[in-house]
């Protein structure tokens, strides 16, 4: 009787078994070729991406700020004003939610280590002007969980505001207080017509910071 | 099994709940929707693919547009054809499709799918 019951469930267990493989296999050939469907589309429609021809190409960018020119506070308004107004960058009443790009500031902020007791009160007092170094050995990115900012190979540091998280350990990282925190929509900081097209505005809640006008 | 009539009428309400949403709407499917096309669209004729591929595969598109433009700063794309186009959601996309109520929203909403494009990017503003 013993012996009966389990030959029955052996068999019952091996034909079911049998008709579980066949079935997933059929389920699997199923999706094999939707795959290969999608592979044909694919096929069809083979077109090439590629950089933009005309785009000027380096090893490393650099940018070279002539401070001897730029000397007073009305010189680097137009600068900062044509920047932030293609970039989108908004203005708030409330310093909390500044958003910079590229700003000024004096001597001993802008070089801090280079201070000196006998330096003319000439340049003491001058703004120079600040945005994200691109530093070569960038500790935001080494901070960044996400790998929203990253180095390009030309050396150009990166924000992809489609994978920032908002975690703002770039912002700690950063040395010189270049990155800024969207701590409201950043289009209430801009007037409806004075959005500019052509280029995204960024959300509440992402970092961002100069991207060397890539 | 003395309440096999009360059992019964109970499944029988039961069902008639459950299945209320699909009789209730029964017939009342909404149409999907036609897009309508601006006249340059139009006049385009062609979009930067077949019109079928960018039914089905905008949005792969996009998104290794997406990646393509901001992880490699490859920002140009070539197509069968040979045509170049700067991969540009606002300035290429939009250019052509600036109705984006009429174009995008349309079929977004009909199929329940809200893209975040807009929290960022700029679409242009449509006169009415």
């Amino acid at each position: 009787m013993m012996e009966n019951a389990r030959r029955k469930f052996l068999k019952v267990a091996g034909i079911s078994a049998l008709g579980l493989s066949l079935g997933t296999k059929s389920v699997l050939n199923v999706f094999a070729s939707a795959d290969e469907s999608a592979d044909r589309r694919g096929k069809k429609t083979a077109a090439e991406i590629t950089e933009n021809k005309k785009a000027l190409k380096a090893k490393h960018w650099g940018m070279v700020i002539d401070t001897r020119r730029l000397r007073t506070v009305g010189d680097l308004k137009p600068l900062i004003d044509v920047c932030h107004k293609i970039h989108n960058v908004p203005k708030f009443e409330n310093s909390l939610h500044e958003i910079k790009w590229i700003w000024e500031d004096e001597y001993k902020h802008v070089f801090p280590t280079m201070e000196s007791e006998y330096l003319a009160d000439s340049i003491k007092h001058i703004p120079f002007l600040l945005l994200c170094n691109q530093c070569q050995n960038p500790p935001c990115v080494r901070a960044c969980p996400t790998k929203a900012t990253f180095q390009r190979e030309d050396g150009i540091v990166m924000m992809d505001f489609h994978r920032c998280i908002g975690c703002r350990f770039c912002m700690a990282a950063c040395p010189y207080g270049s990155r800024s925190f969207n701590f409201v929509d950043p289009r209430t900081g801009l007037d409806e017509s004075g959005i500019f097209n052509e280029f995204p505005t960024r959300m509440k809640g992402v970092v961002e910071k100069c991207n060397f006008c890539v | 099994m003395n309440d096999k009539s009360r059992i019964i009428a109970g499944l029988i309400i039961f069902l008639i709940v459950v299945t209320f949403p699909f009789w209730y709407n029964m017939g009342k499917a909404a149409p999907a929707p036609e897009t309508k096309l601006t006249d340059k669209a139009k006049q385009a004729k062609n979009c930067i693919q077949p019109t079928e591929y960018m039914r089905v595969g905008h949005m792969q598109l996009l998104n290794v547009w997406r990646n393509e433009v901001v992880r490699d700063g490859k920002r140009t794309y070539v197509n069968q054809s040979g045509k170049d186009f700067n991969m540009s959601l606002s300035n290429t996309c939009m250019d052509c499709h600036s109705n984006k109520a009429e174009f995008c929203d349309k079929c977004h909403d009909y199929t329940s799918t809200a893209p975040y494009c807009w929290d960022c990017h700029v679409y242009p503003k449509e006169s009415k």
